[in-house]
């Protein structure tokens, strides 16, 4: 490992003992935050994660099915990930239960704003998608017409 | 014809157990080089979440041996906008990030030596304190404490532990991306160029759906944002309520004076402060939120009110709430702020008086300043030591 490498390394477990340090001025048992540190690596490595390799994974399988298909599934698979990330910075405010007394917290109508995102998302999706799948199939047909010719 | 194809969820568990059955490969289907690409965009946006925290920090504790700027008026507004912005954008950078390399993590063998299994070690602080930081600051947005810590103080830990194991995991990861890619790894399982615009779509997606709540012009884009300055009483959110701050009685008292302890102690009722000359500026409220709203208030300069009791210059200044109950019924102010002539204790939002859900009778307005210590409903003005 060369000195600046190590030097790097010193930082980070130094910044990194600073943070554990610093864990004990939060105001309650350092095991809270211990508690939610794990449970959003549980939720993200248990749930989100094996979710989305399963639906690459489904993905990839569609790819393969020809050049349509590799055309429009990439596509597909960018307009699932960004309604899904879409919905889950909605979350909070959808659920949150707001502060009482003060309309200025949370004043929008989020399930409604978060719809039409989704139908926006879906209909460029399936826009570009198509799009994509037609060109490719025009240019597999113009390559086999080429090579029966 | 061609033979029917078997619905592929179908033959999951079949393709499973040859997983597991056969020798897991020798490098997990991703590639390096994509997943340095987004390393080093989830790293750029998480290193801007860090600075502006760190500048957010200092605001609100600020050190004995620096004095924080009054200047720019947009600072605080600027860097805590940047703030929640980056932070709502890193989360689909983080999230494909994490969906590149998760098959990384049932690599064979798992460990390969002290080194490597020590990096291995600092993944979990790496990954679990950056979705911790992600998820109590979007729940922070939103007002929402569903834990028994003090927020600002876990989130600034935290950020310590992701900042230390990042730098770690860079020291160990960084030349990586750069070595070719073996000719026998399996083909990932989606283009470079995919993975890349869909981090990129997402990311610009969520900053569209919310950055309007500090933005001007995406006000009607961002319906996500959890902050809107269209419909708010004077075209300002409100943190704060009277009724939750429990002031209601005192800020309507028609025997309320604002107190200037210096050399010469005054107490200003609202006939004197309107007998001073009377000053307008254009200052933002920045939240700690990310949100921002840009207003146009009136009312006296801080610094005459402090010449009128004598206080020095160089005074380091605390300013007192009629609030007593919560964290932020007072706040600390450094000479640059408190001899700004931009520095209002103002009595008008927008030509109108306050309401008292904006700090009627009094309310602080200063330049580059955390909403959270643009102290309302004010009682008291004192100097403390530096």
């Amino acid at each position: 490992m060369s000195a600046r490498r190590g030097l790097v390394v010193a930082v980070g477990l130094a910044s990194l003992g600073f943070g554990l340090w610093q864990l004990g001025s939060v105001g309650a048992p350092v095991g809270t935050v211990l508690l939610w540190l794990a449970a959003v690596l549980v939720v993200h490595d248990g749930v989100v994660a094996p979710l989305a390799a399963g639906t690459g994974a489904l993905a990839a399988r569609l790819a393969g099915r020809g050049p349509r298909w590799a055309a429009a599934v990439p596509v597909v698979g960018v307009g699932l990930a960004v309604g899904a990330v879409l919905a889950l910075v909605a979350v909070p405010a959808l659920l949150s239960p707001g502060v009482p007394g003060n309309p200025t917290v949370l004043p929008r109508a989020y399930l409604g704003g978060l719809a039409v995102l989704l139908v926006v998302d879906a209909a460029v999706t399936a826009a570009v998608a198509t799009v994509r799948a037609v060109a490719a199939t025009a240019v597999a047909r113009r390559s086999a017409a080429g090579a029966g010719s | 014809m061609p033979p029917a194809r078997t619905f592929p969820l179908a033959s999951l568990p079949d393709r499973l157990a040859g997983h597991l059955r056969d020798r897991p490969p020798p490098q997990a289907p991703h590639d390096a080089r994509t997943a340095r690409l987004l390393g080093t965009a989830t790293g750029s946006a998480l290193l801007l979440c860090l600075v502006t925290g760190l500048i957010s920090h200092v605001h609100q504790h600020p050190p004995s041996w620096f004095d924080l700027p009054s200047r720019p008026v947009w600072g605080y507004q600027v860097t805590q906008g940047l703030h929640v912005i980056s932070g709502i954008a890193a989360i689909p950078l983080v999230l494909v990030k994490l969906w590149v390399v998760f098959p990384r993590l049932f690599a064979w063998p798992p460990v390969r030596g002290l080194g490597h299994a020590a990096e291995r070690a600092l993944i979990a602080p790496l990954v679990a304190g950056t979705l911790f930081e992600l998820v109590t600051g979007l729940l922070n947005v939103v007002q929402w404490y569903p834990w028994p810590f003090f927020f600002p103080a876990a989130h600034w830990a935290v950020a310590w532990i992701v900042a230390g194991a990042a730098l770690v995991h860079l020291a160990v990861k960084a030349p990586l991306g750069r070595r070719p890619r073996r000719p026998d790894a399996p083909a990932p399982v989606a283009s470079r160029r995919a993975v890349l615009v869909g981090a990129g779509t997402a990311a610009a997606a969520v900053t569209l759906a919310t950055a309007g709540q500090t933005v001007p012009g995406l006000g009607a884009v961002s319906v996500l944002a959890p902050r809107r300055n269209a419909g708010s009483p004077g075209g300002v959110p409100v943190n704060r309520t009277a009724a939750d701050a429990g002031v209601h009685a005192a800020a309507t008292d028609p025997g309320w004076r604002l107190v200037v302890a210096g050399p010469r102690e005054v107490a200003l009722g609202a006939a004197d402060l309107a007998r001073l000359p009377q000053y307008e500026a254009r200052l933002p409220i920045a939240c700690v939120e990310g949100w921002s709203a840009t207003a146009l208030w009136s009312g006296v300069r801080l610094r005459d009110v402090l010449d009128l009791a004598g206080v020095p210059h160089d005074a380091h200044l605390r300013l007192v709430s009629l609030e007593t109950v919560g964290l932020y019924g007072r706040s600390p102010m450094a000479p640059p702020t408190a001899r700004d002539p931009l520095t209002l204790l103002a009595t008008r939002l927008d030509g109108a008086p306050l309401s008292l859900d904006h700090g009627y009778p009094l309310r602080l307005v200063a330049p580059n300043r955390p909403g959270v210590q643009q102290t309302k409903w004010l009682a008291r003005i004192e100097t403390v030591p530096a």
